[in-house]
């Protein structure tokens, strides 16, 4: 299995911890021009809707996706920074081309909860201007 | 010295307790979450002990009060490794 592009791959590590994650920020980013609320994603991925909910709020504080309050909380495909947009672009790529190694690089990562359990005791702080 | 101890024990399970509620502010890990309210209720715990042995003296006893404190917490623990679990 050939190696993903670097660029993919960090974004990856940065940005997606799990699959929910990932599947929900390629929706969102094949169509960028629509506002998506939970339920929805929920609905065409076939996840809970509180996984949907969840991932949906994890990338907007990544600054990936904009939400805007209606009637319900609408979300849409918008990476605030230009490396945000060039790495979410690598990942969609890659996806498409290597959708196995995606797969494996993402689930090899540790459970998110016991890594966010891990990461509440860095008391540096990190570079969050890209969440 | 023993006092010191306990206050440290107190002031340390808050600290973790902030830390672990600003990380659940970031991510919404219910884990997080709950292992913060755990570390309060150490927290309190451990201030429910100095007062038990240095504020109010021997003729009341917290140590029911104590006892049910940290059980609590310990509960909300488990809660949430059950929770993340499901």
């Amino acid at each position: 299995m050939a190696d993903l592009p670097e660029e993919a791959r960090k974004f990856i590590d940065r940005y997606i911890d799990s699959l929910e994650k990932l599947e929900v920020l390629l929706l969102l980013q094949r169509s960028p021009e629509r506002q998506w609320t939970a339920s929805a994603v929920a609905s065409e991925l076939q996840i809970s809707f509180g996984t949907a909910d969840r991932q949906l709020s994890k990338l907007c504080a990544q600054n990936l996706l904009d939400v805007k309050l209606g009637q319900d909380l609408f979300y849409s495909f918008s990476p605030h920074l230009p490396h945000l947009q060039e790495g979410a672009r690598a990942l969609a790529r890659a996806y498409a081309q290597q959708r196995l190694a995606v797969l494996k690089r993402v689930a090899q990562r540790p459970p998110e909860a016991i890594r966010d359990f891990a990461n509440a005791f860095h008391i540096t702080k990190k570079d969050d201007s890209d969440g | 010295m023993v006092e010191a101890v306990y206050i440290l024990g107190a002031l340390i399970s808050l600290a973790c307790a902030v830390l672990l509620l600003r990380s659940y502010l970031r991510t919404r890990t219910g884990l997080t979450l709950w292992s913060s309210l755990c570390f309060i209720g150490l927290a309190v715990n451990n201030i429910e002990l100095l007062i038990d042995l240095y504020i109010i003296g021997p003729e009341v006893s917290l140590a029911l009060l104590r006892s049910a404190t940290a059980l609590a917490s310990f509960a909300l623990l488990a809660f949430g490794l059950l929770w993340e679990r499901a």
